[in-house]
């Protein structure tokens, strides 16, 4: 069946089998940053946001999001222009294996979006959807912590 | 990749209830009502051919109107939470704890709160909290069960196949204490055991509802404030609390028989004393 709806700021129209879910579909198009974990909605790897809000990719049926807005990783930033949130993942060593990270940093930015100066327990709470079994999580929340200093305008970009 | 549905040829989004109710009645059994559809991940459903989604029934609401709280069946747990929160009203504690600890910040982006009564299972946290206050569930826009029965007798059973469960109204008390704590293995999990109490303040009653031990969540007692606070202060072990050894015990892997009944003990004995000390409005 044909669905209609905004991806990453863009007017997208696609095919989809009826019963599919929506991380499938995203990949289909080419935007492999949404990754398939565990399919039931508990390792937050597949998280996009619809409508600004994080939900779990791998739950959501793709006809479901007809007329909705999604933004995926790569709606963010480039690699040539990364958004400042994955910048600071990179400078606190957030990142190992990377494949939990596209759905933290979504989380991060959901967070952010409407928390510009959060407290840890905030972060930690933002984050409850994301399991990381490299990291051990530290990095990941300083990381969110420096981000939201330097979106507030805290720090200069180059510290 | 697995299709979340394999078999589903149609997905259906009426726009208004007697579209829906009409093609309830042409669709074939392995027809799924869906709202946010999470279950699915839990619950894997190879039969369904037809989706019927109500995201387009104008079901995403909450009103707040007199002692009436009405709660649209698409609404999903994220809004009712930050509604509760920003409405500042008291009494509503045990709801709103609930919420926060249902599944993880994305699952409640899009858990609805229709979907937790309809299709409910022992962990469900908010039907513990709801139990605890006069909530009624209304079906087809036009009939009205109350949850005990719903939770009771099931809700296919009570719902039916070509019915939709489309809003939920709790009668909110003029004065009321109310606390819900729920044990899993870490801050995330599934209820092991999951509580509700309510001090009815406004009614001199105290009301609790259990979860996670039982298939469904439960009513367990409900009592006067006096009883309660009697049986605390004699220190005995009151007569109310044998309603938890007359629950029949679903199975869990997580924890024995023997451990549950004891936690659940606990933390009806510890939520009754914070409601009594006034608690969590």
């Amino acid at each position: 069946m044909k669905i209609a709806f905004t991806l990453n700021g863009a007017a997208v129209e696609t095919d989809a089998h009826p019963g599919a879910r929506l991380v499938d579909v995203l990949r289909m198009l080419g935007l492999m940053g949404t990754k398939y974990g565990c399919g039931t909605g508990e390792c937050g790897a597949c998280v996009v946001l619809v409508d600004g809000k994080p939900m779990n990719s791998c739950l959501i049926l793709a006809p479901h999001i007809e007329g909705h807005e999604v933004i995926t990783i790569e709606g963010i930033g480039t690699p040539l222009n990364p958004h400042p949130i994955q910048e600071e993942f990179v400078k606190a060593g957030a990142v190992q294996c990377g494949f939990c990270t596209p759905g933290m940093i979504l989380a991060a930015y959901a967070l952010l979006m409407n928390t510009p100066d959060p407290t840890q327990e905030e972060i930690v709470s933002a984050l409850d959807g994301n399991l990381c079994r490299c990291t051990g999580y530290v990095k990941i929340v300083e990381a969110v912590h420096a981000a939201a200093r330097r979106l507030r305008g805290d720090i200069d970009d180059e510290s | 990749m697995a299709h979340l549905l394999p078999h589903v040829t149609e997905f259906l989004v009426p726009s208004s209830l007697d579209e829906a109710r009409s093609l309830l009645e042409t669709l074939p059994e392995t027809t799924m009502i869906l709202g946010g559809g999470v279950s699915l991940g839990m619950i894997p459903r190879k039969r369904v051919t037809h989706v019927l989604s109500i995201s387009a029934l104008g079901l995403d609401y909450i009103n707040i109107d007199g002692d009436d709280l009405r709660i649209g069946a698409a609404t999903t747990l994220d809004s009712l939470e930050d509604t509760l929160t920003s409405d500042g009203r008291s009494g509503l504690g045990a709801i709103t704890e609930s919420i926060k600890r249902t599944a993880t910040t994305p699952l409640r982006n899009r858990i609805t709160v229709g979907g937790i009564l309809a299709g409910v299972g022992p962990w469900a946290d908010l039907p513990v909290a709801l139990l605890t206050y006069e909530t009624t569930v209304i079906i087809d826009g036009a009939r009205s069960v109350t949850l005990d029965s719903v939770m009771e007798k099931g809700p296919r059973h009570v719902i039916g196949n070509h019915s939709i469960l489309t809003e939920i109204r709790v009668k909110l008390p003029s004065k009321a204490f109310s606390t819900f704590v729920k044990v899993g293995r870490n801050a995330t999990d599934l209820a092991i055991s999951s509580v509700a109490v309510n001090n009815r303040c406004d009614k001199k009653t105290i009301i609790a509802a259990v979860g996670g031990i039982v298939p469904r969540p439960v009513k367990l007692f409900q009592t006067s404030v006096n009883d309660v606070r009697q049986a605390r202060d004699d220190g005995a072990s009151p007569r109310f609390m044998n309603h938890i050894n007359d629950v029949v015990l679903r199975r869990d892997h997580r924890a024995s028989d023997e451990y549950r009944i004891h936690l659940t003990k606990r933390l009806l004995m510890d939520s009754l004393e914070h409601v009594l000390n006034g608690g969590k409005a």
